[in-house]
């Protein structure tokens, strides 16, 4: 019910709105009318948030390629440099349009659009969430891949078109890389099709349940995505642009916009491919498995915390161990306290906690309340937080590093609440149904019954996602901005507080204080910890007062059974955490990385974003090892990949193949 | 009637001309590569674009006035070329020079050559489409040329030799930094080969690629580095001493595989060996000193040197190889004649050996490796 049918929910308010227009009118639209205005307004709203993750995806590129070769980037234009890649754009728009005199037009023009509206059209396919798919094409991902299979051809027309040697050259590379990728890259690609037993993408993320695919596949994973890299066309094979052998390659004689477009490819390229290895072999928009929440947020902590470990204090690994003790001890440690009664008023599977938890796990411990695993959790992630903070201080303590060390601390406590969340609606049911009905029960216990898709405290962390990135654009300019960006977000709270008492007030009479004091602390509590990190910078030790206050009370309160241990109050304590964290490294002001992920990973728990935040955040690990691939890696040769091509990926594709029918097999209990 | 036309036959091949304006060329060099699909049939270096007449220039001026050119032939080897120069002069007017400049010579030359050689690392990274190593080597080759400023007060054009010297004593605290840039380097030298000697697409890509026996070497005159990939142990600091180069202990690397990863494999252990040295002069320089040999003097009195008549021949090894100075003296206050011996001109002769039946990428990593500036080519 509360799968995130973004159609749904735009057709509800439609259907509001042309309601009432429709009084004065006398006319009033069909659902069938009201279902295809969704469709439309939903396609455009990926399609805008395609074109708007490309000039976000650049931007963290060059930071990140900056990162790893000890370099700013870009900083210049727009706060940390977010608006270089808008002026580029600008830039190359106003440039003048040069078409080579002697170079074939019809092709030259032709060949920009060729190869990047293929990669556009096979992003229509690619599911978000459950309901939230541009394009529900029944073979979708033939589709993606047939329809993906057209861009290298711009290439060539580019390479011929242009009338150029070193053109000529990569563009006969492309068509001669195309056909030794494509080929192992389709049939990896049809061994998940054989496991999934459908072409659809959405059948192929549902299929992913038990296992995801990559378990099954560990070869076809490396195929693909050795493939995939191949046909984004980045080192260490871009053989077709190669630019210390070709110049350009294909795109030597193209400037301006045209340019530009090719580049854009590469860059929608990258992003698909990620996609398209996530839907395939990582299930999709399937939440993440605990283990691998925790391997991966442990990844992405260690290397935003390891950076250059030659030139600045190296507050990684005591950071990463303390981190990753709170997690072991989680684990370890909180099935034998129990993991709340609220889990067992929705619907607990006794079998399916024997299975993954063991004998410890009988209901019978169960009938015990989440407090008890925050009696146990809260402090060993405050023990872990200051002997983090001790080892930090142990190593090297100077004044700049001294700032974010808070942040850090806070850091390792949300870790294992990362880690937990996840872990209970998994073992309840195993799958993302189960997380979906989890929170939706969760849910009814704290509002009224409420059949809007999208529901208030999605609409609530939605508001946290823009004012994550609203402060990272204000970062820069002040600590003034920061601080007003500080008080909004409390300003923002009171006022979200009061449009969810106006919405529920009417529909509910029964309405309890029990749940709007939840909602209080649920919006109160991001804002104190924000207002007293602020006040840190001028006045320590009252910012350093009110921060405790603001961790303190609502545990105090949650500990001692005054405020029910809710999932939502968890989060907002998480939430509070992490945007703490965030503002604390905003405010110092050099590690804008680590602070974006903070900010922004808050934003992706709700449940109304789960599913695409699980998604997005799946697409963008691959995207990074990309981009880390692609940076540290000599070129191959051209004859090399071509060899790798059809001596090593082809024959092992074909296993692959082998491996899946005997893998289906196998998963259909050995029957056909 | 239909008229027969006969058709000239179809090439097979195409001329591409890489350069002068190429990204691999590491300057103003022209390679005029006859391509079969990817395979190289044949190349030509085309040189010249960058002749600034320098030889000639010297006959111009006092013995002081062509040290500056001196920095303009390699311009990442200034203090060896300065060292060239001076060497020659010294010898033909019989100078002596004080041991503590002799000492700064040496720390100046081999902080010299470890910069140089980051320099090559660097771009040699990037035509092998490694983005990074470039960005790393400049990192790191800033506090080098931050300690050469120290020194002499330039960053790239250094003229710190004098006759019988060095131009000017080094600030105090120069040791301490030094030391420390030395301490911070030798790490960094593991991390560059941590990121490029275990890797496969490196070593596939550099693995008996552009090959050149010993033979090749010596009819072509090869030197230096290239020279010692293939299996030539000569290195002209151990085995024609100047300065004080005798007073140190040091190993020169040499491989016999003769192909780009040799070359790479006996640069990254020179710049090693450099720390070394480095380490050693620095530990064991005096306190003060004469720092130029005082019958000569400093400033306005070096423009008086006036060799007696005669010629000679000095070497001094480069980072590139042996760079030589042939000097003509006449008894006057200019030079008669000054030829120069570039390594870079040598070194760049048996490319076409190296790489006809190769691919194009392996054209450009064989030119890579060959470590040539265009400078010190044309001259």
């Amino acid at each position: 019910m509360l799968d995130v049918d973004g159609v749904g929910f735009i057709a509800y308010v439609l259907g509001k709105v042309l309601n009432f227009l429709g009084r004065f009118v006398g006319l009033y639209p069909t659902p069938g009318l009201l279902t295809l205005l969704g469709q439309l307004i939903l396609a455009l709203i990926v399609v805008l948030l395609v074109l708007t993750i490309v000039p976000g995806f650049v931007w963290g590129m060059r930071k990140i390629m900056a990162d790893i070769q000890s370099r700013h980037g870009p900083t210049r234009v727009g706060p940390f440099g977010l608006l270089q890649t808008l002026a580029d754009g600008v830039k190359m728009i106003f440039k003048e349009d040069v078409i080579p005199a002697r170079a074939d037009r019809l092709t030259f023009i032709l060949a920009p659009y060729l190869a990047i509206v293929p990669v556009l059209l096979a992003f229509a396919p690619l599911p978000w969430s459950g309901g939230v798919i541009l394009g529900n094409v029944g073979a979708g991902i033939l589709f993606i891949l047939a329809i993906g299979a057209i861009s290298p051809l711009g290439e060539v027309y580019a390479g011929w078109g242009s009338n150029n040697k070193y053109g000529l050259v990569g563009g006969l590379r492309a068509a001669a890389m195309d056909v030794s990728y494509e080929i192992p890259m389709v049939i990896s690609a049809l061994a998940v099709v054989m496991l999934a037993g459908t072409l659809n993408t959405q059948g192929i993320v549902a299929a992913q349940q038990p296992f995801w695919f990559f378990l099954l596949q560990p070869l076809g994973v490396g195929i693909f995505f050795a493939s995939a890299i191949a046909k984004i066309g980045v080192v260490p094979i871009d053989l077709p642009e190669a630019e210390s052998e070709l110049v350009a390659g294909y795109f030597t004689e193209y400037s301006g916009i045209r340019f530009g477009v090719f580049m854009l490819t590469v860059f929608a390229n990258i992003f698909l491919m990620a996609a398209i290895t996530v839907t395939l072999f990582f299930g999709g928009w399937s939440l993440l498995p605990p283990w691998a929440l925790a391997i991966v947020m442990l990844f992405f902590l260690g290397i935003l915390l390891t950076r250059q470990p030659t030139t600045t204090v190296n507050i990684g690994p005591p950071a990463l161990a303390a981190s990753a003790a709170g997690v072991i001890v989680t684990f370890l440690l909180a099935p034998k306290l129990g993991l709340g009664n609220w889990l067992l008023t929705t619907a607990w599977n006794a079998d399916v906690a024997n299975h993954f938890l063991g004998p410890a796990a009988t209901p019978g411990n169960f009938v015990q309340t989440f407090v008890q695993a925050w009696e146990f959790l809260v402090p060993a992630a405050i023990i872990a937080a200051i002997v983090n903070w001790v080892l930090v201080l142990a190593e090297k303590g100077t004044p700049r590093d001294a700032r974010i060390f808070p942040a850090i601390c806070l850091s390792s406590i949300a870790l294992p609440w990362m880690v937990v969340l996840p872990l209970v609606p998994f073992l309840y049911a195993g799958t993302s149904q189960g997380v979906v009905h989890f929170f939706g029960a969760g849910l009814q216990t704290l509002l009224v019954p409420w059949t809007m898709t999208l529901d208030v405290v999605g609409l609530l962390f939605l508001t946290a996602l823009l004012l994550g990135i609203a402060m990272l654009v204000a970062a820069p300019f002040a600590a003034r901005m920061l601080k007003a960006a500080g008080v909004g977000l409390a300003v923002v709270g009171l006022v979200a507080l009061a449009l969810a008492a106006f919405v529920l007030w009417p529909r509910n009479p029964h309405i309890d204080l029990t749940a709007l004091v939840q909602l209080t602390v649920l919006l109160g509590l991001p804002a104190l910890p924000t207002i007293a990190l602020l006040a840190w910078d001028s006045e320590p030790r009252i910012g350093a007062t009110l921060l405790a206050l603001g961790l303190a009370v609502p545990a105090l309160l949650l500990w001692m059974g005054i405020l029910p241990a809710s999932p939502f109050i968890v989060l907002a304590w998480l939430l509070t955490g992490v945007v703490a964290a965030a503002v604390t490294l905003l405010s110092s002001m050099d590690d804008m990385v680590l602070a974006g992920a903070l900010t922004l990973l808050p934003a992706l728990i709700p449940m109304a974003l789960i599913p695409i935040g699980s998604f997005l955040l799946k697409s963008l690990f691959f995207s990074f090892l990309v981009f880390w691939l692609w940076f540290t890696l000599p070129r191959v040769r051209v004859d090399q990949f071509l060899r790798i091509g059809w001596k090593t990926m082809f024959p092992l594709s074909l296993v692959t193949l082998v491996m899946a029918g005997v893998e289906a097999w196998w998963l259909r209990g050995g029957g056909l | 009637v239909v008229a027969v036309v006969e058709l000239p036959p179809r090439k097979k091949t195409v001329m591409v001309n890489m350069g002068p304006q190429h990204p691999s060329t590491h300057g103003v060099l022209r390679l005029k590569v006859i391509l079969n699909g990817e395979i190289v049939e044949d190349v030509e270096p085309v040189m010249g674009y960058l002749h600034r007449g320098s030889e000639k220039l010297a006959e111009d001026g006092t013995y002081l006035q062509w040290i500056p050119y001196t920095d303009r032939l390699d311009y990442l080897a200034a203090m060896q070329n300065n060292m060239a120069y001076v060497l020659a002069v010294e010898t033909v007017a019989d100078i002596k020079v004080p041991e503590y400049a002799n000492y700064l010579r040496v720390i100046a030359q081999e902080i010299n050559r470890i910069a140089s050689h980051q320099v090559w690392l660097g771009t040699w990274g990037i035509d092998l489409g490694a983005l990074t190593m470039f960005f790393w080597c400049i990192r790191d080759r800033e506090e080098a040329l931050a300690l050469l400023e120290l020194m002499c007060g330039a960053r790239l054009t250094y003229s710190y030799m004098r006759f019988g010297g060095v131009v000017r004593d080094v600030p105090p605290g120069f040791k301490e930094r030094a030391l420390a840039w030395v301490r911070y380097m030798r790490p960094r030298i593991d991390e560059y080969e941590a990121l490029l000697t275990k890797n496969d697409i490196f070593l596939m890509r550099t693995k008996g690629i552009g090959t050149l026996n010993a033979k090749q070497c010596m009819s072509y005159g090869v030197t230096g580095p290239m020279a010692r990939g293939s299996g030539i142990d000569f290195d002209i600091r151990r085995d024609e001493p100047y300065c004080n180069y005798t007073d140190f202990d040091y190993d020169v690397p040499v491989r016999k595989e003769g192909d780009c990863f040799a070359r790479y494999e006996v640069r990254v252990e020179e710049m090693r060996q450099s720390c070394d040295i480095l380490e050693q002069a620095l530990t064991r320089l005096p306190q003060r000193g004469p720092y130029i040999a005082p019958e000569v003097g400093e400033r306005a009195k070096q423009n008086r040197v006036k060799p007696p008549v005669g010629e000679v021949y000095v070497r001094v090894e480069n980072p590139r190889g042996e760079v030589g100075c042939f000097l003509v003296s006449d008894g006057s206050n200019k030079p008669y004649r000054v030829k120069w011996r570039p390594p870079s001109l040598s070194n760049l002769h048996p490319l076409r050996d190296m790489v006809v039946g190769l691919k194009i990428p392996d054209l450009i990593a064989t030119l890579g490796s060959t470590d040539i500036t265009l400078g010190d080519v044309d001259r």
